[in-house]
C-alpha cells in the first residue's frame, strides 16, 4: 500500500494549519524509509501507522497534571450541570438572551434604514436589504423557538462530554455556539458576498471607463480598444455601482463587526482550552 | 591637378610629419589620421550634418482655424447640454422617441447596418430602459453643488481629452471622454423627477458624445462651416431663452477658438527649433499595400 500519493492529494484537505503541513512534509514524504525502519506497537499495516501518526501530530497528549486538571474541572462542572443547577431556567434564559441577539440586530438593521450617523444611504436599496435581512431575522426567531423546547436534552447531553475533560467540555460548546448564532455569520456572509461582487465589478469596470483591460495572459493592465456600446454600458453600469457603494460598504462594516464579536468571544474559549492544555502546572509542583 | 594633390599627399604620408604639416582631417575610422588625438573635433566638421526643421510643416491661419471649429462644436454641444438640463422642459414620449431613433439610426450609419449591431442597440436600449429608474434614484442624499462639480468636472475632461483629429489615426484617451461625457449625463440625470427625463438626458448624452464625433469626422470639409455654425446657433438661441448671461462666454470661446488662438499658434510656431542629424533613430517608411502587392506578383 503506497500511501504517497494519498498524502499528496490528501494533505491539502487534512492540514489547515501550515505547521502540520511542514511537518507531514518532513516526516512522510522523506522520511519513509526511517519510519518503517522504527518499531511501531500498533499494526504493521502503513495506513494505521499513518492515521496513528496524524492522531499524534495534530492532537499531541497533554502531559499529565494538565490531564488531572481537565478531568477534576470536567467533573466539578458535571456535578454542578446534574445536581446543583435548575437546567430548566438556566435554558429558557439562554433561549431569552438569544432572541435579545435576534432583537439587537433588528433595531439595527432599522437604524440603518434611517440615516445612520448622517451618512448618505441610497433609500431603495436601503429598504430592499432592510426586507431581506428582516425575513432572514424571521426565521432565526423561529429557529430558536424550536430549539428552545429540546434546550435542556441539549444540554444534558453536552454535559457528558465533561467526563473525559474540561477541555472536551468547552470543545463541544464551541461547536454548539457555532449553531446557535449561525444566522449571524449568515448576515455577515451575505454582506460580504455582496461587497466583495460590488468591488470587483466597480474596478473591473473602472478599468473599463479608462480604456484599460486586465490581461491574464501577462498578468497585467493592458489597453484595450472597445466599441462604443460596450463603453456606454459600462459606464451606466459603472456609475451605477459606484453610487450605490456606500451603502454596501456599511452594511458590509456593520455586519462584520457583529460577526468579529462573536468570532471573539469563540477565540476566549479557544485560549482556555489551549491555557489547560498547554499550562505547565508540573512544572511549577516540582 | 588631382594627380598632383595626390602625390603630395602621399609623400606627405611617407616622409616623418612635423605637427604643422598634417593631413586633413576626415570624420572616418577606417584610416588612420596621425597628427591628431584621439578626443580631437575639427572646428569645420563639427555639426556639420546637423539639420534645423527638417521636413517642417508650417500651419497657415486659415488651417488652424478650420481645426479650431471642432474644440468649438464640442464646447458649445456641451453648453446646450447644460442648458437643456436646467431649463427643465418636460420630454413627452413622441420626443423621446425621436431622439431614440436619431441616435439609433446614428450608431447603424456609423458601425453598419448588420444584425449584429442591431442586436447591439436593442440590447443597450433594453440596459437603459432598465436601470434609469435606478438612475432616478441614485443621488438623491447627494447635495446639488456635489453633483454640479462632478458633472462640470467631468465634462471638462471630456473636452480636453476629445478625439479631434481629423485622420484615422487611433487615440486612446477618447474612451475617457466618452465614458466621462456618460458619467456626467448620469450625474445631471439622477437629479430629474420625471422617468422620461431621465431617459431623455442620457439619450442625449449618447447622441452628442457618442455618435455625433464619429460622424464630424465622415464630413465633407466644405459642410464643417455649416455645421459649426448650427452648433454655435442652437447654443445662442437656447442661452437667449434661458440663461442671457451665458451669450458672453460662448461669444468669448468662438472668438477663442477661431481668431485668437490661431493667431496665437501662427505666431509661436516661427520659434519651432528641432534638430536632426544623423544620430536620430531610423524610422521605418511604411510602403502601403501595392508595393508589396507588386513584389508578390513578380
Amino acid at each position: 500500500l503506497e500511501c504517497k500519493e494519498l498524502l499528496h492529494c490528501g494533505s491539502v484537505f487534512v492540514c489547515q494549519n501550515e505547521h502540520v503541513l511542514r511537518i507531514f512534509k518532513k516526516r512522510y514524504l522523506n522520511g519513509d524509509e526511517e519510519e518503517k525502519k522504527n518499531e511501531t506497537s500498533e499494526s504493521s499495516e502503513p495506513s494505521a501507522r499513518f492515521i496513528g501518526q496524524l492522531q499524534k501530530d495534530l492532537f499531541p497528549k497533554m502531559a499529565p497534571a494538565n490531564k488531572v486538571l481537565d478531568i477534576t474541572l470536567g467533573l466539578i462542572l458535571f456535578t454542578l450541570i446534574w445536581f446543583y443547577v435548575d437546567i430548566h431556567r438556566f435554558s429558557e434564559e439562554l433561549i431569552e438572551q438569544a432572541l435579545r441577539l435576534a432583537s439587537f440586530l433588528d433595531t439595527t438593521i432599522t437604524w440603518l434604514g434611517e440615516d445612520p450617523a448622517g451618512l448618505k444611504l441610497n433609500s431603495q436599496l436601503v429598504q430592499f436589504l432592510e426586507l431581506f435581512f428582516r425575513y432572514h431575522i424571521h426565521l432565526f426567531k423561529g429557529y430558536l423557538s424550536l430549539i428552545s423546547e429540546y434546550m435542556p436534552v441539549i444540554i444534558y447531553t453536552i454535559s457528558v462530554t465533561c467526563v473525559p475533560g474540561f477541555t472536551c467540555f468547552l470543545s463541544y460548546l464551541l461547536s454548539f455556539s457555532v449553531i446557535l448564532l449561525l444566522h449571524i455569520h449568515c448576515f455577515y456572509a451575505y454582506a460580504c458576498n455582496l461587497y466583495s461582487a460590488q468591488v470587483k465589478a466597480i474596478l473591473s469596470l473602472g478599468r473599463l471607463v479608462a480604456g484599460v483591460k486586465y490581461n491574464p495572459l501577462r498578468e497585467r493592465v493592458d489597453s484595450v480598444r472597445t466599441t462604443g456600446d460596450q463603453l456606454i454600458l459600462g459606464t451606466l453600469i459603472f456609475s451605477t455601482l459606484l453610487f450605490l457603494f456606500p451603502t454596501t460598504l456599511l452594511y458590509y462594516c456593520v455586519f462584520s463587526a457583529v460577526n468579529m464579536a462573536v468570532v471573539a468571544t469563540q477565540m476566549c474559549i479557544v485560549t482556555g482550552i489551549s491555557i489547560i492544555r498547554t499550562c505547565p502546572i508540573g512544572d511549577i509542583t516540582k | 591637378m588631382s594627380i598632383i594633390t595626390l602625390v603630395i599627399l602621399v609623400n606627405t604620408n611617407t616622409i616623418q610629419m612635423s605637427p604643422r604639416e598634417r593631413i586633413k582631417f576626415e570624420k572616418v575610422l577606417y584610416r588612420p589620421q596621425e597628427g591628431y588625438p584621439d578626443n580631437y573635433t575639427d572646428n569645420e566638421l563639427f555639426l556639420k550634418s546637423l539639420s534645423k526643421n527638417k521636413n517642417l510643416h508650417t500651419y497657415s491661419f486659415w488651417d488652424c482655424t478650420y481645426h479650431g471649429q471642432f474644440p468649438l462644436q464640442q464646447l458649445s454641444s456641451t453648453i446646450v447640454f447644460f442648458l437643456l438640463h436646467f431649463m427643465e422642459i418636460t420630454v413627452s414620449d413622441s420626443m423621446l422617441y425621436l431622439m431614440a431613433l436619431v441616435t439609433v439610426m446614428g450608431y447603424l450609419a456609423i458601425f453598419g447596418y448588420s444584425l449584429h449591431e442591431i442586436r447591439t442597440v436593442v440590447l443597450l436600449g433594453g440596459f437603459l430602459f432598465g436601470l434609469s429608474p435606478i438612475i432616478q434614484t441614485l443621488t438623491k442624499t447627494i447635495s446639488d453643488d456635489t453633483i454640479y462639480a462632478m458633472a462640470s468636472i467631468c465634462l471638462l475632461i471630456n473636452f480636453c481629452l476629445h478625439d479631434y483629429s481629423t485622420l484615422n489615426g487611433d487615440y486612446m484617451s477618447k474612451c475617457v471622454s466618452l465614458n466621462a461625457g456618460i458619467f456626467a449625463a448620469v450625474c445631471l440625470a439622477s437629479r430629474l423627477d420625471d422617468l422620461n427625463n431621465v431617459l431623455g438626458t442620457i439619450v442625449f448624452a449618447i447622441l452628442i458624445y457618442g455618435i455625433l464625433p464619429p460622424l464630424r469626422k465622415r464630413t465633407s470639409k466644405h459642410i464643417m462651416p455649416l455645421c459649426t455654425f448650427v452648433f454655435v446657433s442652437v447654443a445662442l438661441y437656447l442661452a437667449h431663452l434661458h440663461a442671457p448671461i451665458v451669450i458672453y462666454p460662448i461669444l468669448v470661446s468662438v472668438l477663442a477658438c477661431l481668431i485668437i488662438v490661431p493667431l496665437l499658434f501662427v505666431q509661436i510656431q516661427k520659434q519651432k527649433d528641432n534638430i536632426f542629424g544623423p544620430w536620430d533613430e531610423a524610422v521605418l517608411k511604411d510602403l502601403g499595400c501595392e508595393a508589396t502587392r507588386d513584389i508578390t506578383a513578380e
